[in-house]
């Protein structure tokens, strides 16, 4: 297990690596010059001559490349491009709203999509199916930032109920909470929609397995059917599912960021493409990176508790 | 000795006649659910939107209008204007042409590359090769699909075509995974082993025996995704990394009507509507003919 977590974690930094690498050179090579980004196009060539030195565009690539990858090793982002802060204290000044967002998105969609899912499943072919397959098809059918979208506009410029706009105090917890409502509803609907349907199927196949049947013609209660043999059985591909969709939801996070003016990464990183900032970019997709490959290894161990068949040598 | 006329198999010959597809294309689509014919009949009415839309709209969809900005639903503009005073109508039907056509000639891009890879790589089974794509093509599926879209852009540059790139890369991952696994079950066949007997070259094992039969499976598989690449593509766009203004396109409607949502919020609640049925149709389709193959779901 031990053994597992390190190998996993080897291969994660080596995946990483190779990213930051592929980032470094693509961008170099083929993004927005930031000296112009930055000076706009009426500079004049001595000008952004002299940005170029002062920003250290002007070294060798390989040996800005060492100079940044010894910076990322010893927990060093660099400055922003633009605005000549450190690019990490950036980072984490506005982490903690993705992480809401992100994190309340995914508890959202567990918590609706599994039950609908499940009753779903249950109640095949009934009203209530019909009704919940269409409700999932319709929000399957757009993507996060619409769904976010209407959520603003019904609740939160019809109805005012909610703040329209921004973050919210962080300090606060009412102003915090009422400005994550509406942006982690419109992730959770989205997550939710996708869980409810891949529960629905992956527990209709359970059903129709041999030991639901003998357990059945045993003379077990269908209660307890559903309880201690489909819903022990169904864990192990509802974590996979978690796995999967919390990546989908950190995507979802950028748009839907956009949408209600939250501050985070995902502002971050739109902000830093159209100012070609290269620095803050490749920091912000090292931190998507490294989310995104830590839940996938957690989601691995994760499987050894919920199914014995499974074991990591 | 067999003669030419001996091997002539018992295929029946088509109707011959400009009607034979169409009615065929007709009785394909009654054997779907009602659900599945309504999707089709939603991505019938896009698809003619988006081939002859732009030839009739009634306005220019870039000309601004001072005098007539944020103005509501009228005989002359159909749908209202926007705060430039642009006809939504005419920006609407045009930005469907933009959105269908680029993520269709996306998707065609990364499954001509994915099955590519994915060929070599499954018959390349057994060394190092296959473990080098497997390997890359993992790490960029652990990026999300917007992600992936950012960086790619970021790369490249804002625009239409990087946009294009941008999905085709995304979706490469899951082409190659794919093909390789079609490709694999292929790979150890009686046909593939004959064609290496009789000394057949590695290239033309994978050109001219199993990419026919991998391009089969792979062209109903693509379909399914063009739904999440028209998300992909309206949320790029929406992030403003796509096509730029004034030229218009689903995605940035909805940005460019946020900033007026309390004045007029038809501009971007419009193409809301358009995305969100033509994906529905989409989906409507793929579950049709999913639910009417899959024995598993079919009667329970």
């Amino acid at each position: 297990m031990a053994r597992m977590i390190f190998t996993r974690l080897l291969l994660m930094f080596m995946a990483m690596f190779v990213v930051v690498t592929a980032m470094f050179f693509g961008i170099r090579l083929g993004g927005t010059d930031p000296a112009i980004a930055i000076q706009g196009s009426y500079a004049t060539a001595e000008s952004i001559a002299f940005l170029r030195a002062s920003l250290g565009l002007d070294e060798p690539l390989w040996q800005q490349y060492v100079m940044y990858m010894t910076g990322v090793l010893t927990g060093d982002l660099g400055v922003s491009l633009q605005n000549g802060r450190p690019v990490l204290e950036q980072i984490l000044l506005v982490l903690p709203n993705t992480f809401d967002l992100t994190f309340w998105g995914m508890i959202i969609g567990v918590v609706v999509g599994v039950p609908l899912g499940f009753a779903s499943a249950i109640k095949r072919n009934t009203f209530w199916d019909q009704v919940i397959r269409v409700g999932t098809l319709a929000s399957i059918s757009m993507p996060p930032f619409i769904i976010a979208y209407l959520l603003l506009i019904i609740f939160a410029i019809t109805f005012s109920m909610f703040p329209v706009n921004g973050g919210g105090d962080m300090d606060i917890l009412s102003s915090r909470a009422s400005h994550l409502f509406l942006p982690a509803m419109a992730l959770g609907l989205a997550v939710a929609a996708y869980i409810a349907r891949l529960t629905r199927t992956s527990i209709l196949e359970i059903l129709s397995k041999d030991f639901i049947r003998t357990a059945r013609a045993k003379g077990v209660s269908e209660f307890r059917v559903m309880t201690r043999h489909v819903l022990k059985l169904s864990w192990v591909g509802i974590v996979t599912l978690i796995g999967i969709y919390s990546a989908v939801s950190v995507g979802g996070s950028v748009a839907i960021e956009l949408v209600f003016g939250r501050p985070g990464v995902g502002r971050l990183v739109i902000g830093a493409i159209s100012q070609g900032d290269f620095t803050m970019l490749q920091g912000a997709i090292i931190f998507y990176a490294a989310f995104v490959s830590l839940v996938n290894i957690i989601v691995d161990v994760t499987y050894t508790f919920l199914d014995p068949r499974i074991r990591y040598t | 000795m067999i003669s030419s006329q001996n091997l002539n198999y018992d295929v029946p010959a088509p109707k011959s006649g400009l009607l034979a597809l169409p009615i065929k294309f007709y009785k394909r689509v009654r054997s779907l659910p009602m659900s599945g014919q309504i999707g089709v009949l939603i991505l019938i009415f896009v698809l003619g939107t988006a081939l002859i839309g732009p030839l009739l709209v009634p306005h220019d969809p870039v000309s601004q209008s001072l005098i007539n900005r944020n103005k509501g639903f009228s005989a002359e503009h159909w749908f209202g204007t926007d705060a430039f005073g642009r006809d939504v109508f005419s920006r609407l039907v045009v930005g469907t042409r933009h959105t269908i056509l680029l993520t269709s000639s996306a998707l065609l891009l990364s499954a001509g590359l994915g099955i590519l890879i994915g060929l070599v790589a499954a018959y390349n089974r057994s060394n190092w090769v296959d473990s080098l794509i497997c390997w890359t093509m993992d790490i960029l599926l652990t990026f999300p699909m917007v992600i992936m879209g950012v960086v790619v852009v970021a790369i490249l540059g804002q625009g239409t075509l990087n946009v294009g790139i941008a999905i085709a890369v995304a979706f490469l991952p899951r082409m190659v995974r794919m093909s390789r696994g079609v490709a694999l079950t292929l790979v150890t066949s009686e046909f593939v082993e004959a064609a290496r007997a009789i000394g057949a070259s590695p290239s033309r094992i994978v050109i001219r025996h199993l990419l026919p039969n991998v391009m089969i499976e792979m062209s109903s598989i693509s379909t399914l995704w063009l739904a999440t690449a028209i998300k992909t593509e309206t949320s790029l766009s929406f992030l403003g990394l796509g096509v730029q203004p004034p030229t218009p396109s689903w995605g940035l409607m909805v940005r460019e009507g946020l900033s007026t949502l309390y004045i007029n919020a038809w501009p971007s609640l419009l193409p809301v509507i358009a995305i969100f049925i033509t994906i529905i149709g989409l989906n409507l389709v793929v579950d049709g003919t999913q639910d009417s193959l899959n024995p598993h779901t079919k009667d329970h």
